[in-house]
């Protein structure tokens, strides 16, 4: 299962964050229990089997925690609990704090009821790794309350994108501390703004600020050059690309010091032209610095009109970074992402200069000839360029000067996002759920958004007993992006699973014992249980409950 | 040679220790109101020749050890302003400059410069007159730290206690405490709270996993008794009035260790009646210090149950507030209801019912006895009552309210049941001749609200015949930053400090007939002038003085020495 808890635990260690997130919460409180259902067992050393005596052991009832301390045997006792499912969780001094049998965001649930054994638990709990350091400016002084970003990669997608796993700030001294870190491969970086610099513009004349800093006081500019300055986002001990960053291995039970050196740089002056003439547009920028080349980082900066349709961007680090240009005019609302890499003060067309279309189109909903009232298209190329508007009222939508290339589609709703069931397109080819526009001209799309609330249920089974821990995976059938299209769970202790959101479609369904080890998002890992995966077909918001046989992990 | 005043007040007090930093500034005092409401006048250049240009050099430099101060940020207030950053040396030089004064700041991390120390009165900023011939020297005060840990009996170290630190000072002569800092404990239990100005801090310690409200439809008793910790402060007291104070000093880092001793803890459970089932409802727990603790608990708005879990032993006032709807205008949703009871936890308190009550409205009367002076003003008052329970609330009107050129009556609506200080302060030149509700007398006495029970009128009386008080402080070599305290032993409540200028003297009009103590101390941050058991023991040191309306009297007051915070 995948605990709610660990969606707030994962991105913030601080407890109270917790707090402030459960307090918003509202839950439907659980059923009283005449009989009182145990959960117990012992909580263990990962690498020893020893008992780790006074670890806090927590169960959770919707966002309501319970709390039991183990005794000095490494024992711990929950009970009059209610027939459930329940996520579990554990830490000790020294230790991680992590979910039962947990792998990445799924854990093993704890089924209680009769006929269930709830009472002889085994939690395996790793010794921690901590990560401290110091971070320092230019001048050799402690850089305090800069944020601190952990970043890793999955191995079990293997993919190139890192995941934030935490942040954190550092204090008066410049220190930093990730303690209850699972042995891995790790990164730190700094983002931070020169406590003395003064970001102003060049040349425009109407400022506005997006963050801290700017001394909009003066009329005419007039800003030290040597206090014009940012940090770009800054890896252990110095590195300023991610290519370059300091690989922290740790093992459990180390604690690695990685310290950082960031140096001001003199900030970027970004001139972008092309831009709405409109005198009823009110043009705003979002700016966003890249790390590892995908992972993005906010960045403030100040921004200001020079004269209809050109602008200034100011405080920019160099390197890469991703813009967003929002254009609110009276009729629409559209926004376009530049990615670019900045070397220096520079001059930028935003609609560009080749040959643009306009794209028009509406989005209609599945089996219904009725348009959303509300939602959001965008397009999106292979270098992550973005464009997006939101949807009129009946539906449509309209994009100016889009530049020849071959987009993605999506569709977004209030309450998510959507999956695109039909693409047609005049003045432009499609394939899937892509559109190839060439040259200029009109281009007419007709988006058809389904809806993805396919359900499926069910038991793992390993030689006809329910199965706990084993990881549970639908793939599509076709040769389709794994990262965005597979469907994962860990089976509770009752060998349940659960998956949801299936967009319509062929699959194959595969439960693996030790799968968590498997690179899950590359096909060709895959095809040794894809034989023997359970073929299944969905149609829209249809609901499943099957039982899957384990497959033993093939080495 | 033109010096600066900042630069000779350091001159004379430089050798009587680093905390100069902190005394008044009368005539620095002056300006920089000047600056802060015509900062444009101020920095005026004349326009003139390319050549009638100046520099202006200094050093900024550290207030507790005066060792320079190396990559500070100094701005200097010119039209378009300018900024760089101290050299190795602390020093500065602006060039270019055309005549005119101008206000230099430094500024760095860890460190406060004078204007962000300003208590209220007396920012001590000084305008450079360029040209200017001398060092200019910029003081920055440098930050205190409080830092420790926490660990349980075993002397295990504690993880995610919330720890907060909270500053005792005064304003206008009551003592307040203001939440100054906060942090949490680490997984070596360890804390560390920067960015303190000096001054005298309490330091908290409580479970960081609170404050977690939830709206439920079925309530289930806990099944074991709850373990956990409880609120404390330093040291290992569970009110504030023990607490200790602990004096953070320029520079200086104050380490502190706390245990926790788990605990069993309770629940209170029960139901709200007299609640609108389609309103909404909310619950305070207040503690015997006067807190307001973050609590977890499940609450069901619409039939008003509820049940707050984890609160350690001791005696607690539980507070419920209702909305009632206005069903004509949903808009205009007002927190009308509330209801009190106090609460001695020594095991689970359940079955509590509490009776939602609307809350106190008082009409405030003005009594304008200030005579017609022709023009159409309106005398009025502002009057505030001061939460003594809670230094979180304390809503204030001003009275009468103007409406045209009609007087229309003020009310001060939604006053929950508790003990008030009140305040009344004239708008215009005038003071306040008697401040009554009922027969309490309010320049005197605090007021009880209780719930339910309908309030008399606060009724204000205002003239202007008072007196006079020219003062002057004796000691020469001291004068320069004296404020003097006129003080009534008869009224405490309406005591004065008043500043005193450049040259020592001030005065003061308008004054309630009456005896009056003056005196005169250097630094009256911290002197609680409105408590009688904190002004005792500079009475006897003080100059006596008697008003009758109209009087105007001019008196010397001896300086005294200030002795602090009373125990």
């Amino acid at each position: 299962m995948k605990p709610r808890w660990l969606c707030f635990t994962l991105p913030c260690l601080g407890p109270l964050c917790l707090a402030t997130l459960f307090a918003a919460a509202t839950c439907a409180g659980a059923q009283q229990s005449q009989r009182g259902y145990r959960i117990a067992g012992v909580v263990v050393d990962s690498a020893t089997g020893a008992p780790v005596p006074h670890a806090t052991v927590s169960v959770f009832q919707d966002a309501e925690e319970t709390q039991s301390t183990s005794g000095e045997d490494g024992r711990f006792v929950f009970s009059g609990l209610a027939a459930a499912k329940y996520p579990l969780s554990a830490t000790a001094h020294g230790y991680v704090r992590e979910g039962y049998q947990q792998h990445g965001a799924y854990t093993t649930g704890i089924a209680v009821g009769d006929g269930l054994d709830s009472e002889h638990l085994v939690f395996r709990l790793h010794r921690q790794a901590v990560i401290t350091g110091r971070v320092t400016d230019e001048f050799g002084e402690p850089l305090r309350q800069a944020q601190i970003i952990l970043l890793s990669f999955d191995s079990g997608t293997g993919s190139r994108t890192p995941s934030d796993q935490g942040r954190t700030a550092t204090d008066d001294l410049g220190e930093y501390r990730f303690p209850h870190l699972l042995p891995g491969k790790y990164y730190v970086a700094v983002s931070a703004h020169p406590w003395y610099a003064q970001t102003e513009l060049n040349s425009a004349t109407n400022s506005a600020e997006s963050g801290f800093s700017a001394n909009g006081r003066s009329s005419k500019p007039n800003v030290n050059p040597l206090l014009d300055v940012v940090y770009p986002v800054t890896f252990s001990p110095n590195a300023t690309e991610g290519r370059t960053a300091e690989e922290l291995i740790l093992v459990a039970g180390e604690t690695k010091q990685a310290d950082i050196l960031v140096q001001a740089v003199p900030a970027v002056h970004l001139h972008l032209t092309n831009l709405s003439t409109d005198e009823n547009a009110q043009i705003n920028f979002s700016a966003r610095e890249s790390l590892f080349g995908s992972l993005y980082e906010a960045v403030n900066t100040v921004s200001g009109q020079i004269s209809p349709g050109e602008y200034e961007v100011a405080g920019l680090p160099p390197g890469d970074i991703a813009l967003e240009v929002m254009q609110n005019g009276s009729q629409s609302r559209t926004s376009r992402t530049i990615r670019t890499n900045l070397r220096g003060s520079d001059s930028l067309a935003v609609a560009g200069s080749g040959a643009t279309a306009n794209v028009t189109g509406r989005v209609i909903l599945h089996d219904q000839d009725e348009s959303p009232e509300q939602g959001q298209v965008s397009l999106r190329n292979e270098n992550n360029q973005n464009a997006s508007t939101a949807l009129q009222q009946d539906g449509t939508f309209s994009l100016s000067a889009v530049q020849s290339d071959t987009y993605k589609i999506f569709v977004n709703f209030p309450d998510g996002e959507e999956f695109i069931e039909k693409l047609s397109a005049t003045g432009a080819t499609t394939h899937g759920r892509e559109v190839t526009i060439s040259g200029a001209g009109d281009v007419q799309l007709l988006i058809t958004a389904g809806q993805a609330e396919g359900e499926l249920t069910g038991v793992a089974k390993l030689d006809g007993k329910p199965t706990s821990g084993v990881m549970v995976l639908l793939v599509p059938e076709t040769d389709e992006n794994l990262e965005e299209n597979s469907h994962l769970d860990q089976s509770d202790s009752d060998g349940t699973f659960a998956l949801a959101e299936i967009p319509p479609g062929k699959y194959k369904l595969m439960a693996i014992e030790d799968g968590w080890e498997l690179e899950r998002t590359n096909w060709s890992a895959l095809q040794p249980y894809l034989e023997k995966g359970q073929p299944l077909e969905f149609s829209a918001n249809e609901k499943k409950k099957v039982v899957v046989q384990v497959q033993h992990l093939k080495k | 040679m033109e010096r600066l005043a900042v630069d000779t007040f350091r001159t004379n007090l430089v050798s009587d220790s680093g905390y100069f930093m902190l005394r008044s500034f009368p005539a620095l005092a002056t300006l920089f109101a000047l600056f802060a409401s015509l900062s444009c006048v101020m920095a005026t250049p004349a326009k003139q020749a390319e050549s009638d240009r100046f520099e202006l050099r200094g050093t900024v430099i550290n207030a507790a050890t005066n060792e320079p101060v190396s990559r500070a940020l100094v701005e200097l207030n010119v039209p378009s302003g300018v900024a760089q950053l101290s050299g190795t040396d602390g020093t500065f030089i602006f060039t270019n400059l055309p005549r005119g004064q101008y206000v230099a700041t430094a500024l760095k991390p860890g460190f406060f410069n004078e204007e962000e120390l300003g208590r209220g009165h007396a920012a001590k900023i000084a305008p450079a007159k360029i040209p200017f011939n001398g060092d200019l020297l910029l003081r920055l005060t440098p930050e205190g730290v409080i830092y420790g840990e926490v660990k349980n009996e075993d002397g295990e170290p504690i993880e995610g206690i919330r720890v907060r630190v909270m500053r005792l000072r005064v304003v206008e002569g009551h003592k307040v405490i203001d939440p100054e800092g906060e942090g949490s404990t680490d997984d070596e239990g360890a804390f560390r709270i920067a960015n303190l100005q000096p001054g005298r801090y309490r330091v908290s310690f409580m479970q960081a996993n609170r404050g977690i409200i939830r709206y439920v439809r079925d309530f289930n008793r806990k099944q074991e008794a709850e373990q956990g910790y409880a609120s404390e402060f330093y040291p290992g007291v569970r009110d504030g009035e023990s607490a200790a104070n602990i004096e953070v000093k320029a520079g200086a880092q104050s380490q502190v260790t706390q245990v926790l001793k788990r605990q069993r803890l309770f629940e209170i459970s029960g139901v709200l009646r007299g609640g609108d089932p389609e309103g909404a409802f909310h619950l305070m727990l207040r503690d015997a210090s006067g807190d307001y603790l973050p609590e977890n608990m499940k609450i069901d708005q619409k039939r008003g149950q509820f049940q707050i879990v984890g609160i350690p032993e001791g005696t607690y006032t539980l507070l419920a507030r209702g909305l009632r709807r206005n069903r004509a205008a949903p808009e205009e949703n007002k927190p009308m209801l509330s209801a009190t009871r106090l609460v001695h936890l020594t095991s689970d308190v359940t079955g509590v019912v509490l009776a939602l009550q609307p809350t106190n409205s008082v009409e405030i009367q003005v009594r304008d006895e200030i005579p017609p002076d022709g023009s159409n003003m309106l005398h009025q008052a502002v009057v505030r009552f001061v939460s003594l329970e809670s230094t979180q609330y304390s809503p204030a009107i001003q009275a009468p309210i103007m409406e045209g050129e009609r007087v229309t009556m003020a009310q001060l609506d939604d006053i929950p049941p508790g003990t008030y200080r009140v305040e009344a302060t004239p708008n215009q030149a005038g003071y306040v001749v008697s401040l009554r509700c009922g027969r309490t007398d309010l320049l005197r006495e605090d007021l009880t609200v209780a719930a339910g029970a309908a309030l008399p009128p606060v009724e204000v009386t205002l003239r202007n015949d008072g007196a006079q008080l020219n003062m002057s402080v004796m000691d020469e070599n001291h004068r320069r930053g004296a404020s003097v305290v006129i003080y009534s032993e008869e009224y405490p409540r309406r005591s004065l400090l008043v500043q005193m200028d450049d040259t020592g003297s001030a005065s003061q009009t308008n004054l309630a007939p009456g005896t009056y103590s003056l005196i005169a101390v250097e630094d009256a941050d911290d002197l609680e002038f409105r408590n009688p058991l904190a002004m005792q023991r500079y009475l006897g040191d003080a100059t006596e003085v008697t008003l009758q309306p109209g009087d105007k009297t001019s008196v010397r007051v001896k300086l005294q020495a200030t002795q602090g915070l009373p125990p």
